[in-house]
């Protein structure tokens, strides 16, 4: 056999190149495998997440949705912070001790010394009654969980602020120790940035941020990523290991999400499906680990409990009766559990014993005969919001279950504003059902229950979310006795009785209490997750270490 | 060429027209929908009060025509407004999501045309041949796969699998091209900063290449009818019997006069691409118009809505009188 000399070079040349591939493939597989199956790419001091909504605002007086939240709580601080994974304890951030004065109409709160804003600013007594004042004056977003509360803040020395309060309220800490809320902001860049027409310097603090966190805000790209970097002067310091960046990537869809995550392109994320979230609880993935904790997040349907045919108590029993609770359970691959009353079962106040509606289709017929519709034939419309797959399920499950008791539903998917002009039109007017989420601003369930529940509070009255119009006079009145009640056993057997009386009444359906996923690389260390604090992180507190 | 310049002028005139047509009828259109964005700007929890002062900030509470003057008279002196959803100056939001969609559709748009014009005509000169069996069905499943499950296809495969190119994003994050034109291709080129350069060609192929595909079947089989129609014609068949070499014939003769639709149907497909492709941005987290302009239909965002109108009807008018002009230029026959 005679082989040509070309041949020859360009054999011997890929056998190289195999062979070469061949040893750093077993160099990278054998010699220095790694620790995990999905490794980091990202660097060592960074933490980068994606996220499903863009932020609107970064000024923490304005801002109410989770977007903006997820950034002003690396940027800006509070007085309080929640303990851990507790709701009843907590820990002193601004403020370094606090006490109630005059049988707690007065909050002292002693502040501490040496801390500064991002701009160099001392903070002190006067920032925190400025960054009130300012929050109560401009009236929106998160004003309305101290509005009510708050009667005046005083400055008593450069370093101890005193809140006077309408009335001693049992949820003070609670309430400034809350995700949505007092955040304190530097007076002096918001002076330096007002103008006549702009007091408060709103235009400025709606891109810039001043605050005494952690982290500044470096760049804000709209519709792709915002960047925080570490604030050097920051009070608690940069000692211990700390991420240093922070990157926030918009990502609109949760499979592209997925796929960042099993390739380490991001850190953690919230916004998988309950598809992808089951799937990696199922068959985790060596890298990745998911949280699946208890959270505050509820959702309901509503009904409308003034306008016929729905107006009829046994009609609404019957319904109560009917819904397929285990069906949306298991829609949610097994990841939700139904509610049992108005509170999560994370709540205090949540009735472990309270008798609750569980799928009973005879039951649901005898009380379709006692409202008087013994063959069905309503026809009734159910309303959610579009893009909500959660809610779309729900909705589709009770167009199901209704069908077994002859009542035939529409389902409709419709924008949020669209959604709060048809039931905010009024008692008769309104819509036959809608599906509703909840989340407490501060835990305490007066917060469910004076929102969702409380005659007042219908939205032709002075409220806006019972938009069901539900009103019994009995379930009012407690509701007012909750709100000032001290004792806690007291409020607790408040609690227990109000929710009673409300599942007797079945104004909505009470469905699920929806658990909180966050997969997150197993790099990550030092996440703390509280369910109040949910769609953010503790970003100061985390940092990236390659060890399993 | 002078006639040219009154035809140009005519039609400027017209998008006066077609304007207040379009925005008086986008107008009517999104404010009959039921639905009061005023409870979005007003923020969950807004009691009653705030959300009157709200509608009356926005101006909502006046009647729909006196709405529409107001928002002409702010449009004359270059007052778009404020995005109800992200509360900032319409006109800078569109600065910041058109350029991105303008990128990645003049980008599909030449890939499409360098490859889809020459397969069209070999598929035409070498008809039923392997060449233009090839094409067919290639072109045919391009236009007919889905567009969302061709761009999870390649993400899934070439981004996610092979690794080959970044799965979303219009730029790795952390770098920053200076902002001069609003396009990253050539605002890094402008810089000389070539490794940002690649960086934003390589993020941009994928949704670039699932965009292209799916034009491209369109582009070449209107390329290979028209071209067998114009081969057919009796100038070609005088052309060929004068002994003129084939390739002049082609090239010179015949495909001057296919590209005419061409053009037609690529200057419709660009207008109607750069509204934007929310599809292909939410697979490829593209900032673009789409998903910003569904948003706010979503949201009710009337500001956000007309402003994105006004922008989507310059640009439609725009790129036809460029097609008209390539016209004029293509086939001298054509006065205007």
């Amino acid at each position: 056999m005679f082989m040509r000399r070309r041949t020859v070079i360009i054999a011997t040349i890929v056998v190289a190149i195999l062979v070469a591939a061949g040893a750093y493939h077993y160099y990278i597989v054998t010699i220095a495998p790694p620790v995990w199956e999905v490794m980091p790419k990202t660097p060592m001091d960074t933490f980068v997440i994606a996220y499903p909504d863009e932020p609107i605002t970064m000024d923490p007086a304005v801002a109410f949705d989770w977007g903006s939240l997820r950034v002003i709580r690396a940027m800006y601080e509070r007085l309080t912070d929640y303990k851990g994974e507790s709701i009843e304890e907590f820990v002193p951030v601004l403020a370094e001790r606090w006490e109630f004065l005059e049988e707690g109409t007065i909050l002292r709160m002693y502040l501490r010394r040496g801390i500064k804003f991002h701009c160099g600013n001392e903070f002190d007594a006067k920032a925190v009654k400025f960054s009130m004042d300012r929050l109560l004056r401009m009236a929106k977003g998160p004003s309305y969980i101290f509005e009510p509360v708050i009667d005046e803040t005083k400055v008593i020395d450069k370093y101890i602020v005193e809140f006077t309060l309408k009335y001693p309220a049992p949820d003070m800490l609670q309430r400034f120790s809350g995700q949505w809320g007092f955040y304190v902001v530097c007076p002096h860049c918001v002076e330096k940035h007002a103008t006549a027409e702009d007091p408060f310097a709103e235009k400025w603090m709606h891109t810039n941020a001043c605050g005494t966190g952690p982290y500044k805000l470096v760049e804000w790209k709209h519709g792709e990523y915002q960047k925080l970097a570490k604030f050097d002067d920051y009070w608690r310091g940069w000692e211990k290991p700390h991420v240093k960046d922070l990157f926030f990537r918009w990502v609109k869809e949760p499979s592209t999400a997925y796929l960042l995550l099993k390739k380490g392109e991001i850190d953690a994320t919230t916004m998988l499906t309950p598809e992808m979230f089951g799937e990696l609880l199922d068959k985790p993935i060596s890298g990745i680990k998911v949280f699946q904790k208890p959270s505050m997040l509820t959702l309901y349907i509503f009904m409308a409990n003034q306008k016929p045919p729905l107006d009829n108590i046994y009609l609404r029993k019957a319904i109560s009766y009917a819904y397929d609770y285990d069906a949306l359970v298991a829609a949610l691959v097994g990841l939700a559990t139904q509610l049992r009353g108005v509170l999560p079962s994370i709540q205090w106040g949540h009735d472990p014993e309270l008798p609750m509606y569980t799928r009973n289709l005879e039951k649901a017929r005898e009380y379709m005969k006692l409202a008087g519709y013994p063959e069905g034939r309503i026809t009734l419309k159910v309303y959610y919001v579009i893009g909500d797959e959660t809610e779309r399920k729900a909705c589709e499950i009770l167009a199901a279950s209704l069908a077994e008791i002859g009542i035939t539903v529409e389902v409709v998917a419709v924008s949020w504003p669209t959604l709060a002009e048809k039931f905010t039109a009024g008692p008769l007017e309104t819509v036959d059902m809608y599906a509703f989420y909840w989340t407490p601003d501060w835990p305490h369930p007066w917060d469910w229950f004076y929102f969702m529940f409380h005659g007042e509070q219908w939205p032709t009255r002075l409220g806006y979310y019972n938009g069901m119009y539900y009103d019994n006079p009995e379930v009012n009145k407690l509701i007012d006795e909750l709100k000032t009640e001290l004792n806690m056993t007291r409020s607790i057997e408040l609690s227990w009785k109000i929710q009673r009386l409300i599942v007797e009444d079945a104004p909505c359906l009470f469905l699920i209490e929806i658990p909180y996923l966050v997969a997150m690389g197993e790099w990550i260390k030092g996440y703390q997750y509280n369910p109040i604090y949910v769609y953010t992180y503790n970003y100061y507190d985390l940092y990236k270490e390659i060890a399993p | 060429m002078t006639k040219i310049k009154y035809y140009i002028i005519r039609r400027l005139l017209l998008l006066f027209l077609v304007f207040i047509l379009v925005s008086t009828i986008t107008f009517i259109l999104s404010h009959v929908v039921p639905g009061n964005p005023a409870v979005l700007w007003a923020g969950p929890h807004a009691t009653k009060e705030m959300i009157e002062r709200a509608t009356r900030e926005l101006e909502l509470d006046k009647p729909v025509h006196i709405q529409y003057i107001i928002w002409l008279q702010k449009i004359i002196r270059g007052d778009f407004g404020t995005s109800i959803l992200t509360r900032r100056p319409v006109i800078m939001d569109l600065m910041d999501y058109f350029p991105a969609t303008f990128e990645l559709t003049t980008v599909s748009m030449i890939i499409a045309l360098l490859i889809g014009i020459p397969l069209g005509i070999f598929s035409a000169v070498k008809k039923d041949e392997l060449i233009d069996h090839v094409s067919r069905v290639s072109s045919l499943t391009g236009v007919s796969f889905p567009i969302f499950l061709l761009g999870m296809l390649l993400q899934l495969t070439l981004g996610y699998l092979l690794g080959l190119f970044p799965l979303s994003g219009r730029i790795s994050p952390g770098i920053t091209p200076a902002r001069i034109t609003g396009l990253y291709l050539i605002d890094t080129l402008i810089a000389g900063d070539l490794h940002s350069f690649i960086n934003v060609l390589h993020s941009i192929s994928l949704p670039a290449l699932t965009l292209s595909l799916a034009i491209l079947g369109m582009i070449t089989r209107i390329t290979r009818a028209s071209m067998l129609d114009v081969l057919e014609e009796d100038y070609i068949r005088t052309a060929r019997s004068m002994g003129l070499p084939n390739e002049r014939v082609l090239y010179k003769y015949a495909l001057r006069n296919a590209l005419l639709p061409v053009v037609t149907m690529s200057a419709l497909t660009y207008g109607y691409l750069l509204g934007g492709m929310i599809l292909v941005e939410a697979i490829f987290d593209w900032p673009g118009i789409g998903y910003y302009i569904s948003s706010a239909i979503i949201a009710l965002d009337y500001p956000a809505i007309m402003g994105s109108t006004i922008l989507l009807t310059v640009i439609f008018i725009i790129v036809n009188l460029i097609a008209d002009i390539v016209y004029a230029i293509l086939d001298p026959r054509i006065r205007y």
